[in-house]
């Protein structure tokens, strides 16, 4: 079992840095179509802490702790922001429209989330104590269908 | 952000030259983008030979750009690596901006228009 942590400030520039960090953690794991997932699902989680819960300010801390385990590879991320609105977390539930897109509004922004919920196997929120706490799980050998 | 551009026939070529568009870099390539269309190009094929990662915020970029061509313009990506084209296919945004193989194949797409 490896288990690294990681804080970083709330700044952009880092959530890339962050998703590079989870492809090599789980690169000997997973094949080049999970990695290309799980350093996405990682980066918009990132983004999603830096945008909604620090607000775009590079004054936060998130920390992040991956662990690797046999069966899975699960990545905690944790900040003390402001907690996440609860419409948005309609977002993990939701899925991509396939034949419904309203081309006359179509928004620019809006599917991190979304992304996220689609690319891991579990994604959950928690907020309590002053901490969000988002959970995202990647099975080593599960077919997430 | 560092971009090769050049002129083929009523298009514009336009390439990022880095290897990711995400939430850092997007907000620059928008407004480089919406640039181009107010320079008065209306027809752009978006090169992604380069780049590796493309996040929501990336792709919300290129949204934009779409947006900023309507109603007469139109972008067409070209050289999507495979994990670009997964986004684009996960979000069904491939159903919206068309995607070729190469910028060749984009050219004639929309010159034949």
């Amino acid at each position: 079992m490896n288990r690294i942590s990681l804080t970083i400030i709330s700044s952009l520039e880092n959530s890339r840095l962050v998703g590079l960090c989870a492809r090599e953690i789980a690169c000997r794991t997973f094949n080049n179509e999970a990695l290309a997932e799980i350093e996405l699902a990682t980066v918009e989680a990132v983004n999603n802490c830096i945008e909604h819960a620090c607000a775009e300010s590079d004054k936060h801390q998130i920390t992040i702790e991956f662990l690797l385990s046999e069966d899975r590879l699960s990545i905690e991320l944790i900040d003390q922001g402001k907690a996440i609105e609860p419409e948005w977390l309609d977002n993990l539930n939701a899925n991509f429209d396939c034949d419904d897109i309203d081309l006359e509004n179509l928004s620019e922004g809006g599917r991190g989330l979304k992304i996220v919920k689609s690319c891991m196997d579990e994604v959950s929120y928690q907020n309590g104590n002053e901490y969000n706490r988002w959970l995202l799980i990647k099975y080593t050998g599960a077919d997430k269908n | 952000m560092k971009f090769d551009e050049r002129q083929e026939l009523e298009a514009i070529v336009v390439k990022p030259l880095e290897n990711r568009l995400d939430s850092y870099v997007a907000d620059e390539f928008k407004v480089h983008m919406k640039n181009i269309v107010q320079e008065g190009h209306l027809q752009i094929v978006l090169d992604l030979s380069d780049i590796d990662f493309v996040d929501s915020s990336g792709l919300g970029a290129i949204i934009a750009t779409m947006i900023a061509l309507r109603p007469q313009g139109q972008l067409t990506i070209c050289n999507a690596k495979d994990s670009v084209v997964a986004l684009f296919r996960l979000t069904r945004m491939d159903r919206v901006i068309p995607m070729k193989s190469d910028v060749h194949e984009a050219l004639q797409t929309m010159c034949s228009k």
